[in-house]
């Protein structure tokens, strides 16, 4: 797994219970961040007003294929992607439609 | 030729805007799809109430049966209604296969040759052709796409921008 170095700023209680949990489990502060975020992440990802927030940031083009499958896994990336696609084409399809 | 599977139906029913569709186009489903419009029609719920509007247009829609079953392809995400539909599809030559599911879209699209669209853009079709005016086809995509999942919710915000 690569790593990627992020510099950002934690209230001090914070740290300090993390370094508790730290020598309790015998991990380091890093180890005791990264496990943390993992199981919040795992279950923002469960939560189905999430999963609608990141189609819609999809859909306007902020986030791209590979970041939605990673968050509403890749059948629906792809119901997503599929659909876009479609809708971005609807006047032409309504248009071949209507001459039918 | 258009064909419909059973969300089509359903969904065009639901804008109240089934009778114009099939007044206007040469629509074509299969004996499946009338066999899951009966069975919806059975529950007490806004899509069983559409599913027996459409059945009752049923005269003006031309049900086949598919020739050859091995054609539809049943997965986790075609049923087998879509996979009926996707065999007219092939068997009649259909320019447009409709439907309004969106998760079984992508497998849709890559097994027809036919284009494959949504309701929405049906109701696009009938403005263009004088058979809607753009406020009732605005109503009949807002009635259709009132309680939709987490998938389809934001998919459905999308779409509005085509009735804007």
């Amino acid at each position: 797994m690569s790593t990627k170095r992020v510099n950002f700023r934690l209230p001090e209680e914070l740290v300090e219970q993390a370094d508790v949990a730290a020598e309790v489990t015998h991990k380091d502060r890093t180890e005791i961040l990264i496990e943390a975020l993992r199981r919040y992440l795992a279950e923002i990802e469960d939560d189905e007003e999430f999963r609608e927030a990141v189609v819609e940031l999809y859909l306007d083009g902020t986030v791209g294929f590979d970041t939605l499958a990673e968050i509403v896994g890749r059948q629906d990336a792809e119901a997503v992607r599929a659909s876009k696609e479609l809708l971005d084409d609807g006047e032409t399809l309504a248009d071949d439609l209507a001459d039918l | 030729m258009l064909v419909a599977d059973t969300s089509a139906f359903v969904s065009l029913a639901v804008g109240d805007v089934l009778r114009v569709v099939v007044a206007e186009f040469e629509v074509v489903t299969t004996e499946t799809v009338l066999d899951e419009l009966r069975e919806t029609a059975e529950y007490d719920d806004r899509h069983g109430d559409a599913a027996g509007r459409a059945l009752e247009l049923i005269e003006e829609i031309d049900v086949r049966s598919v020739v050859d079953e091995s054609e539809g392809i049943i997965t986790s995400r075609i049923d087998e209604g879509e996979a009926s539909c996707v065999a007219i599809a092939r068997e009649t030559g259909a320019e447009f296969l409709i439907t309004d599911d969106y998760r079984a879209l992508p497998e849709l699209r890559a097994a027809v040759d036919a284009r494959v669209a949504l309701s929405p853009i049906v109701l696009r079709a009938l403005v263009k052709r004088d058979a809607l005016s753009e406020d009732e086809a605005r109503a009949a995509f807002e009635t259709i796409a009132e309680q939709r999942d987490w998938l389809e919710a934001p998919i459905h915000r999308y779409t509005r921008e085509l009735f804007e």
